[in-house]
């Protein structure tokens, strides 16, 4: 008998097709309606961090420079009160292999693949990550497919992703480009299930164990230069991973006391399923779009279980204009001499904001750059914007708005981050999770679950409840 | 109609080097000449190429999916080597990179790479000597 291959038949298959694509039973971590166990979850299926080291050192993963942007640091303190402005550092992950962070990610999923026996991977993903599953997958030997949103319905492609897309088959990737829309997911099901390979899903316990190195590596690199830890670390929010891989790392390291702080560039207002508003944009990910709708329901993703949790670990939550990315990226460049970016640069912006507010002793870390290319560049992505209609300006960054304006400050003084309501974010995921969940009364250790899940206590929980 | 009077005329070239010998197939390919610009419009077994295909009518859209998106296509384009001989806009086969055997109407022959670092941008150009103008002082003072 033949398949169902129509979309809800396909769907309906969903959590058969997982199963046998991902190899984790997910049910066995299971503790009641809502809650699971997720340090069990991590510590079963993902890799310890010793061996994770070893693994991404077999393909020439991590352990990338820490830079001191003492050029940044010097203009954030002549525009800083006396006595203000943290000395910033940066975590060069564009010399990974892939040329991003993601490679971290990859290396553990890929290695996972090959141990199983897998004959191929697949990712579905727009960004980054995408190349660096084909890079660790040429490495490796294994086949590696790609799944992108590109175009909308007039075959207009988005630069950035194109050359993300580019860069796949350079590695020798089959790359899938779709246009906009949610079904992306439902191609990437089928293609698992003819193909029979590894989903290397960006949400999977080895790829968020993968980043715990990147957090480990700079409270090593910290503490040797500086004779501490670092007081803040930014991290560019998106999906959440990049920032609970991160923390989880900072934490093994024992830098208990470290800020976590995520940033992500403002689309308020942008459909990020919407045909019109996709070429609107001009960064496809480490926006708001993802930021805060993986915050606040994490369990929206390829695997029954989203092993990146960004609200266990998240202490304060940014965001920054397209035009202020731009802005840095462009004083990266200048007054650095890194050509980076531009999205990997969404901390970077935020960082040049809270760096003014931190004292001169203190030191600030940008968790990441990523690697500039054709269509991957400042340049590029404004030549598109102004393309769509999207007017391009310099004045105040508080008129920027997307889809309509993008504003280059003026001056550096004008770059500011502005604080998302974390009490909000996090009443959120519990009213979220409360919406999935069929039990009417909750347990004390459901409670417990969702004050570990936001980091809060169990009060604010009953507060939450009762406020509903 | 697409080409309108641009089209000149249809000129057969032969044998072709790198273009038509992909996959090892030595091969002749059709061209159209459309103002300055050649478009291949006929491609030969072997040659690289893009299929385009049309995953699900704007009818079996997902429920989800906003009004401006539901009243479009979801389409897919994919590059492989050519399995039949085929025109533009006619259905064929093609073997991935993965070496799936997939198939879709020829959309692209040999197709390029169009994307680029794009057009200078004044505002962004005029970042640079500002931030530098306000660390001439601290620099002189160091």
């Amino acid at each position: 008998m033949s398949r169902d291959n129509s979309y809800i038949g396909v769907m309906a298959r969903k959590n058969e097709i997982m199963k046998r694509a991902v190899g984790i039973d997910y049910d066995a971590y299971c503790l009641g309606e809502l809650s699971f166990d997720y340090e069990r979850m991590m510590e079963e299926t993902g890799y310890a961090l010793d061996e994770i080291r070893r693994i991404q050192a077999g393909t020439g993963v991590g352990n990338t420079p820490l830079i001191e942007l003492k050029n940044i640091t010097r203009l954030v303190r002549k525009v800083s009160a006396p006595g203000y402005g943290a000395k910033i550092y940066v975590k060069d992950e564009a010399c990974n292999p892939s040329g991003s962070f993601k490679a971290r990610r990859a290396a553990v999923s890929v290695y996972h693949a090959e141990k199983m026996g897998y004959k191929g991977v697949i990712a579905a993903t727009s960004g980054n990550y995408g190349a660096a599953v084909a890079s660790q997958a040429a490495m490796r030997g294994l086949k590696c497919i790609v799944v992108q949103e590109v175009y909308d319905s007039t075959g207009k492609g988005q630069p950035e992703i194109i050359e993300k897309g580019r860069k796949c088959e350079a590695y020798g990737a089959e790359v899938i480009q779709l246009t906009v829309g949610p079904e992306l997911f439902y191609v990437f099901l089928m293609l698992l299930e003819e193909t029979g390979y590894f989903n290397a899903s960006l949400y999977t316990p080895y790829a968020i164990a993968g980043i715990e190195t990147l957090g480990y590596e700079i409270a090593r690199q910290v503490r040797q230069r500086e004779g501490k830890d670092p007081d803040a670390v930014i991290i560019t929010h998106a999906g959440g991973g990049n920032l609970t891989g991160t923390a989880r790392g900072l934490i093994k390291a024992g830098c208990g006391s470290t800020r976590i702080i995520g940033a992500s560039v403002n689309l308020q207002g942008l459909h990020m399923a919407s045909d019109r508003d996709f070429n609107r944009k001009s960064f496809t990910t480490g926006h708001t779009g993802f930021g805060v709708p993986f915050a606040t329901w994490p369990d929206r993703t390829d695997v029954p279980r989203n092993a990146a949790r960004p609200l266990r670990y998240m202490d304060r939550y940014v965001t920054v204009t397209q035009g202020e990315v731009f802005f840095m990226t462009e004083v990266l460049a200048r007054l650095e001499g890194l050509e980076r970016g531009p999205a990997g640069n969404t901390s970077l912006a935020a960082a040049f904001s809270v760096a003014r507010e931190m004292k001169e002793d203190e030191v600030l870390v940008v968790q990441e750059t990523e690697y500039t290319g054709a269509g991957k560049h400042p340049t590029a992505q404004l030549s598109f914007a102004a393309e769509q209609g999207v007017e391009i300006m310099t004045g105040d960054p508080s008129e920027d708005l997307p889809g309509t304006r993008i504003v280059i400050p003026e001056h550096p003084g004008q770059i500011r981050a502005r604080d998302m309501d974390m009490d909000k974010l996090r009443k959120s995921y519990i009213i979220n999770c409360l919406e999935h969940c069929r039990a009417f009364e909750l347990t004390e250790r459901e409670m417990e679950f969702l004050a570990e899940e936001t980091k809060t206590s169990v009060e604010f929980v009953r507060q939450c409840l009762n406020n509903r | 109609m697409f080409f309108g009077w641009h089209i000149i005329c249809i000129i057969l070239f032969g044998p072709l080097g790198n273009a038509s010998e992909a996959g090892g197939v030595f091969t002749q390919s059709c061209f159209l000449l459309i103002g300055e610009h050649e478009v291949m419009t006929v491609s030969n077994k072997g040659q690289w190429v893009e299929v385009h295909d049309i995953i699900l009518e704007p009818g079996q859209r997902a429920p989800q999916v906003p009004e401006d998106t539901a009243k479009v296509p979801l389409e897919m384009r994919a590059k492989g080597f050519l399995l039949d001989e085929g025109e533009i806009g006619e259905t064929v086969r093609i073997e991935t990179l993965t070496g799936r055997i997939i198939s879709g109407k020829l959309s692209r022959i040999n197709p390029e790479y169009g994307h680029s670092f794009g057009k200078p941008v004044k505002e962004l150009l005029e970042v640079g000597p500002k931030v530098r103008d306000l660390l001439e002082e601290v620099w002189e003072h160091e």
